[in-house]
């Protein structure tokens, strides 16, 4: 994906709202599908985005217009997700529940259905890392960036995660085929 | 159970999710956003409930904060 011209960065910094809106239109389906794979729902992917280029504007003067507009936007719409996950939490409705995850044809559904409520009960900054790294198959140190912390940090998560699902499993007595 | 045992099983679990762009141009709905004024936090709201029942209790210390402001 091109990176946004300097001039139209300086620009969106200053706030002019023409270089915004091509800023908007030029990144926000990357944007967008980053979104999609965190949050795994079309609708809450909207509104995130939405959300996500609200706090971009809000926080511009912050902006290097030297450094990475992917990068950056990036980085904002994970925090937007994971503010997303977290609040679905509270609301006691998580995004990744297992009617909204059907198994796919000819794996046991019950194992499904069960490892879709783990990783609904998973806390959401190891819900993110877990599909990220062990769903989406992006790199370690990309997930670091968008998240904003060490790789060691994600290692960590990631390792977690899968434990917790590895126990939740075990306990109900599921074995690998 | 591995760990690449655990990922094949959510893999298998987790449809990828097939969504290119949104379905909708969201720009309208982020230019509203940005002139929205923000909803007041409940903690101010809260805050003027209460300060406006105290004066409302004690009228005399409307008089005497407007002496200190």
């Amino acid at each position: 994906m091109g990176e946004a011209a300097g001039d139209l960065l300086r620009r969106f910094v200053d706030g002019d709202a023409a270089a915004f809106e091509a800023l908007f239109r030029e990144f926000s389906p990357e944007v967008y599908r980053w979104i999609v794979r965190i949050l795994r729902d079309r609708a809450a992917a909207e509104d995130a985005l939405v959300e996500a280029f609200w706090r971009a504007h809000r926080g511009r003067a912050r902006f290097d217009p030297s450094r990475s507009f992917s990068a950056w936007m990036r980085r904002i719409a994970t925090h937007v997700a994971f503010d997303h996950l977290k609040q679905a939490r509270r609301l006691g409705r998580p995004d990744a529940v297992d009617d909204r995850i059907p198994a796919r044809a000819g794996r046991d559904p019950d194992v499904s259905r069960l490892l879709a409520r783990a990783f609904a009960s998973l806390p959401p900054k190891l819900q993110i890392v877990a599909v990220l790294a062990l769903v989406e198959g992006q790199s370690h140190a990309e997930i670091a960036d968008a998240l904003g912390v060490p790789v060691g940090t994600v290692k960590s998560r990631v390792f977690r995660a899968t434990r917790a699902l590895r126990a939740e499993l075990t306990r109900a007595g599921v074995r690998p085929r | 159970m591995r760990e690449d045992e655990v990922q094949s099983l959510l893999r298998s679990t987790l449809l990828p999710v097939d969504a290119d762009v949104p379905a909708r141009d969201l720009w309208p709905q982020v230019l509203t956003r940005i002139e929205s004024r923000p909803a007041p936090h409940w903690i101010d709201i809260v805050l003027a409930v209460g300060v406006a029942t105290l004066f409302a209790l004690v009228p005399q210390w409307f008089f005497l904060l407007s002496y200190h402001l």
